[in-house]
């Protein structure tokens, strides 16, 4: 059990550190070695570990859940188990019309389809929105920010209509189609802030040299881009993967379930619920999340990083 | 700041121009023709678990069998997504054919003009439902749900524990609310961990019958208001402090914590309470859970006359066709079959309440377990004294049943007065369903 907490508690650190802008009194701790800067970092390490203690319990609730049998589950509160039930992982695993891998087979094209439309479009509109000059740019690119702040209960409806007119409700073309027009602004916009880091010396050597826009975009900005890049991989992953209303709406056939919507189908509100199924699926549904956090740590510090500061 | 207004107009502008394509690309998606019922492709949709997924496809494929030229498409969810998908569906022009309903939305949909007229479409047969079933779906002048079986809300009592504490079990055709107090503060004083009796778990549902006992009811006739008088009401709260403190109820943070929760979480199935009230349809969930003989009594009332005991049935879904579909007549003869065919019948058995066609329910007993035959007589059994039942929830009914058991939390922890949460209540719901 304990070393299963070291790696989780290490990355459930990682994002609170890089999203607060802490670094200042890191420094001036740093600085002040001599008067009893011991006792106060032994006092933050104690804080912090408690607070991701708190933070982790949940998850680690719901993994020793996904190995109780059904009937003790929500009699137990606590994290020590006195028997281990395997059968849930089994059992979910083929509870559902399909066996579960299928969902997330689902799940794996929708998110690789969202990636690399987001890796595409978003790069070519940021480039566009920090390097050329065009009328209206800033306007346009206020426009962009400000659909950040629409719900996506505010356009689901409309954007339904279009996609049931064109047939195309019960397909991925919804979750994905939407991605290769940059449609996450919040991409672009950190793509376009990275860009503006890079020096303009660099496009203008490039110019000289005989660089048209696409040459400068692919040879000089894109490889320079790559923390905002991977930072946008991500991303794209977690919130792709983990995302329910949409994925709820378009797909109707139990056959294009992805892998949220799928756990859903567990839970009915008004009769017994098959939870610890339903957890132990959880758990496995988190495996890919965890991996792609564990390996692209680095790079997601990088580039949220080096887009605040200039 | 003033360089946001600039671009905040030409937002405006731009949202409105997509609103406008969408409701013209909308109106050019209604206007399809209608079609013969030869051929059809249908799409039905229903929420719930597995089980009933399993069950709706047999009966899908049966009818397509059946039914050469119609293909059906079954399209579902669990409870609260089932809402979330299906308002954009409905706002989308895309609503399925055949859609399965909620009494709290029923109106919702009706007065939006959402749902199609069943007693306008030729292939569905009504005559096996009585006036009391049909009423349960009725909005205006027209039948816009059709009650896939009925429910009750019982008192049930786990016989087991009843028997630990050595107290005889009522006879619940003749027994008031002091039987009610009396039994439960016995088994409270009887038992170590054990509370006689808790405060329901149908918010609404308890409300109500307490309701009917006076001869008032929750929304008023013309669904524009409450039916019933504040002091009424404020008797029901204090009914409610009366369980807490004289009849040895369960703690209120126990149970406000059980409602929050899961079915399993529920002190009732976990043999923690001897006395509480479930739907009828719940009965064989509670026998596996509690492991004990639970058993369903009619309510108590106050002059110890079953007649007067408020029960009243509840419709537990509803067949609704949507006004969008461009098969209409196909989807009538579908309902049609879901409702008065014994193979379709003896598929769902009670899972969506006691069927209404007096031979379906002839044709599914047999195949029931004792659990459930025991709520089909039971259902029977009351019938000769269930007065008319209420009609659906007005537009906007949705949240009323959240306001009720914060009002109930509110008095059983003792930050409001029962007057006070009687009076607030009601601004409360009047608010609700006059808005909507």
């Amino acid at each position: 059990m304990t070393t299963n907490i070291a790696p989780q508690k290490k990355t459930s650190a990682a994002p609170a550190e890089t999203t607060t802008p802490d670094a200042p009194p890191v420094h001036r701790d740093a600085d002040d070695e001599l008067s009893g800067s011991r006792t106060r970092r032994l006092i933050k390490h104690i804080l912090l570990t408690a607070f991701g203690i708190i933070m982790l319990y949940p998850l680690l609730w719901m993994l020793a859940s996904s190995l109780r049998p059904n009937d003790l589950i929500f009699r137990e509160a606590g994290l020590w188990l006195t028997t281990f039930e395997f059968s849930n992982y089994t059992e979910g695993w083929n509870a559902l019309q399909s066996p579960f891998g299928h969902y997330m087979m689902n799940s794996m094209v929708v998110v690789i389809g969202s990636i690399i439309g987001n890796l595409v479009s978003c790069s070519m509109a940021a480039y566009a929105f920090a390097r050329l000059k065009f009328r209206r740019r800033s306007l346009l690119f206020a426009i962009m920010l400000m659909t950040i702040m629409l719900p996506i209960h505010v356009i689901i409806v409309p954007q339904y209509i279009i996609f049931s007119e064109l047939g195309w409700v019960n397909t991925f073309i919804p979750l994905v189609l939407p991605k290769l027009l940059a449609t996450d602004a919040f991409f672009v916009f950190l793509m376009v802030q990275f860009i503006r880091g890079l020096p303009k010396e660099l496009d203008e050597a490039a110019r000289i040299d005989g660089c048209g826009h696409v040459r400068i975009f692919t040879r000089i900005i894109l490889p320079l881009m790559m923390p905002a890049l991977a930072t946008t991989t991500i991303f794209t992953f977690i919130w792709t993967w983990n995302d329910f209303f949409s994925q709820l709406i378009y797909l109707t056939d139990p056959e294009m379930y992805t892998v949220p919507v799928a756990l859903r189908s567990f839970v009915d509100s008004t009769a017994t619920s098959s939870w610890g199924s339903m957890f132990a699926m959880s758990i496995v549904s988190l495996i890919p999340v965890f991996l792609v956090f564990l390996f692209g740590q680095k790079y997601l510090v990088k580039g949220i990083a080096t887009t605040g500061i200039k | 700041m003033r360089k946001f207004s600039r671009p905040l107009r030409a937002v405006t502008a731009a949202s409105m121009a997509l609103v406008l394509g969408a409701s013209l690309a909308a109106c050019g998606g209604a206007s399809g023709e209608s079609q013969s019922t030869g051929e059809a492709n249908l799409r039905w949709s229903w929420w719930g678990s597995d089980p009933r997924h399993a069950v709706n496809q047999e009966i899908i494929e049966d009818y397509t069998a059946a039914n050469e030229g119609i293909t059906i498409e079954g399209e579902f969810s669990d409870f609260s997504g089932y809402w979330d998908k299906l308002a954009t569906m409905t706002a989308g022009r895309d609503a399925p054919d055949v859609i399965t309903m909620d009494e709290k939305f029923l109106q919702e949909y009706a007065s939006r003009g959402a749902l199609a007229d069943l007693t306008e479409l030729e292939n569905l047969d009504l005559s096996k439902f009585d006036d009391a079933a049909l009423d349960l779906g009725k909005f205006e002048d027209g039948l816009y749900g059709l009650s896939t079986g009925r429910n009750a809300l019982t008192v049930v009592i786990n016989a087991d524990l009843f028997e630990e504490a050595g107290v005889e079990i009522p006879d619940d055709t003749t027994w008031t609310w002091e039987d009610y107090y009396r039994i439960s503060k016995e088994i409270s004083e009887n038992l170590d961990g054990v509370s006689g009796s808790d405060y329901g778990n149908s918010p609404d549902g308890s409300l109500r019958v307490w309701l009917r006992q006076h001869g008032e009811s929750l929304y008023n006739d013309t669904s524009d208001g409450v039916g019933y008088t504040p002091e009424t009401a404020e008797a029901f709260f204090e009914h409610l402090l009366k369980v807490r403190d004289e009849a040895g109820g369960a703690t209120p943070s126990e149970w406000t914590e059980a409602q929050a929760g899961t079915f399993e979480g529920q002190s009732f199935p976990t043999n923690k309470t001897a006395m509480s009230w479930y739907w009828s349809n719940q009965l064989g969930l509670l026998r596996t859970s509690t492991d004990s003989d639970v058993r369903m009594l009619r309510a108590p009332s106050h002059t110890g006359n079953e007649a007067d005991n408020g029960m009243y049935y509840k419709a537990s879904m509803y067949w609704s066709i949507s006004s969008q579909s461009e098969n209409k007549d196909a989807a009538a003869d579908f309902v049609n079959y879901l409702a008065n065919n014994e193979e379709a019948a003896k598929k769902m058995l009670v899972d969506r309440g006691v069927p209404v066609n007096p031979d379906m329910a002839a044709a599914v007993r047999p195949e029931l377990d004792e659990a459930a035959q025991s709520v089909v007589d039971f259902l029977e059994e009351i019938e000769p004294n269930v007065a008319l039942s209420p009609s659906p929830s007005p537009a906007g009914g949705g949240g009323v049943q959240d306001i009720i058991l914060r009002y109930d939390s509110e008095v059983l922890f003792g930050n409001l007065t029962p007057a006070q949460a009687a009076e607030q209540m009601t601004t409360e719901i009047e608010a609700l369903i006059g808005a909507a």
